[in-house]
């Protein structure tokens, strides 16, 4: 089954066609989420929040192939809504929390919820995650799109409601300060 | 096209979004241009690197792909294939084949039966193992749709536990198999007939008993292990039992026990020293219970 199947059967009402598609995005969506809020709580409440409005608005996706960018779009909306909500509360700026790592202690002793996803990459994984996370939020919102959720630039373009070509020229600047936070220098510029 | 545009242009190229006429342009550039070669490959490894990150986050709560029931079926059956399962299935006609020179009863198939078994049993896993596990964060999800979730996770639960249950049987019963025969026999399960562990032991046994008999040419051995239909019949064609001077037979793999119009039934795929020793031919054996013995009732060979 695909996602084209399995919407066209959310949409007649079948939960369990829509728990799959909850299945089979949730990763993708979380790391986007990270990548673009910092912190892990703040992704997973993004992500649910994007189901749960996907969930109830499912009947109102007119073309069910659409449905990756439109979920996308539901999730960028989220997160953007979350960052604003962040600015009027912690007016001081962004705290950037490192991922989780499978060695961290549990969060239940000190009654957080339970991390919804460990980290168990590389250490050139986190440098690059930290180096990601350390690019504004127009730059690290493109590569996620881009990379994460492997958007086509039309995509990451109507998700973001920009235009494709501001799309394409942030995806190649985003890559640029990328490689420059990682120590690299930035391959798509023309050496003067 | 300048070096400048070319490097506009290549994260589109390695995206494979350029239409084929910019990327013979980019391809021709990056050929006569060592500096945007290397911006290139810069790129592409830095975005290799992007697309990996995503799987460096592991959910701690399992988080499975969803596999294509399809594909996954597939790819089931060519690995039982594989362990030689699949051969199971492949029957030729008596006579054919090399070793169908040596007997079988005409006009009695039982592969069909067969073939039915395992393809129900093909599907009761493919069911089981389709099922993934849920995420505890989509259990937060409200109702119906994480109890839609919960339902799965519930159902993977049980098909997990019948999966491991049949594991633990498969292991019991290949433990006792391997002790018989001294070979590390493969035993192979085919059919959802609730057989008794007790009496697919009884079963494997006589026939890991008879085997022995063929092979070493004990025929009145093979007849005591047999039932009266078939001691008429190795009495009248004593040479498509015999296996004496075929040297030293080894078995690989044994089915469990199935119920098919009364009688018990097990494959058995085995090799011998004789002919091709590294080919394996199959013996498939009915059972009967008379009294509280069991005896072979009839053996038919497949190539």
């Amino acid at each position: 089954m695909d996602d084209l199947q399995l919407v066209e059967a959310a949409r007649r009402g079948n939960d369990r066609a829509f728990a799959v598609l909850v299945r089979l995005h949730e990763r993708a969506l979380y790391c986007t989420a990270f990548s673009i809020l910092g912190s892990s709580w703040d992704a997973s409440d993004a992500v649910q929040d994007a189901f749960l409005e996907a969930y109830a608005r499912i009947d109102t996706l007119r073309d069910a192939s659409r449905f990756k960018p439109w979920l996308v779009r539901i999730l960028v909306n989220g997160c953007y809504d979350a960052l604003g909500r962040r600015r009027r509360l912690v007016p001081v700026g962004e705290t950037v929390e490192p991922p989780a790592t499978g060695e961290r202690p549990a969060r239940a002793s000190t009654g957080q919820p339970e991390e919804a996803h460990a980290f168990i990459g590389t250490e050139a994984q986190l440098d690059l995650f930290r180096a990601l996370r350390a690019l504004d939020e127009g730059d690290r919102m493109v590569l996620a799109l881009r990379y994460f959720l492997d958007l086509k630039v039309g995509d990451v373009a109507t998700a973001l409601d920009i235009p494709a070509g501001t799309v394409k020229s942030r995806i190649n600047r985003a890559l640029g300060r990328l490689a420059q936070g990682l120590g690299r220098h930035a391959p798509l510029e023309v050496a003067q | 096209m300048s070096c400048h545009e070319i490097r506009e242009s290549l994260e589109g190229y390695i995206a494979g979004d350029l239409d084929d006429l910019e990327a013979s342009r980019v391809a021709e550039h990056l050929a006569t241009c060592p500096a945007c070669a290397v911006a290139y490959e810069e790129t592409r490894l830095l975005v290799g690197e992007l697309k990996d990150l995503r799987n460096a986050f592991q959910p701690t709560c399992v988080f499975e792909e969803v596999p294509d029931v399809s594909a996954y079926a597939r790819k089931r059956e060519d690995a039982a294939g594989r362990e030689g399962a699949a051969g199971l299935e492949r029957h030729a006609a008596p006579g054919d084949g090399a070793r169908g020179t040596r007997g079988g009863v005409p006009g009695r198939s039982w592969s069909r039966a067969w073939a039915v078994a395992a393809a129900v049993l093909l599907v009761a896993l493919v069911g089981a193992l389709a099922v993934a596990t849920v995420p505890s964060l989509a259990q937060k999800l409200p109702l119906p749709v994480g109890s839609a979730i919960a339902d799965l996770e519930h159902e993977n639960q049980l098909m997990r536990a019948q999966n491991q249950a049949m594991r633990d049987r498969i292991d019991k019963l290949e433990a006792r198999v391997n002790e018989l025969t001294g070979d590390d026999v493969n035993v192979v399960p085919t059919s959802e007939d609730d057989v008794p562990d007790e009496v697919t032991m009884a079963v494997q046994q006589v026939v890991i008993e008879f085997i022995t008999a063929q092979y070493a040419g004990d025929l009145e051995r093979m007849k005591e292990l047999a039932t009266p239909a078939l001691q008429a019949r190795i009495d009248a064609s004593p040479d498509e039992y015999l296996r004496d001077g075929a040297g030293t037979v080894s078995i690989a793999q044994m089915t469990d026990v199935s119920i098919y119009e009364g009688l018990y039934m097990t494959f058995v795929r085995m090799s011998d020293t004789k002919e091709f020793t590294d080919s394996q031919y199959q013996e498939n054996f009915g059972v009967k219970k008379l009294g509280e013995t069991y005896l072979v009732e009839s053996m038919e060979t497949d190539a």
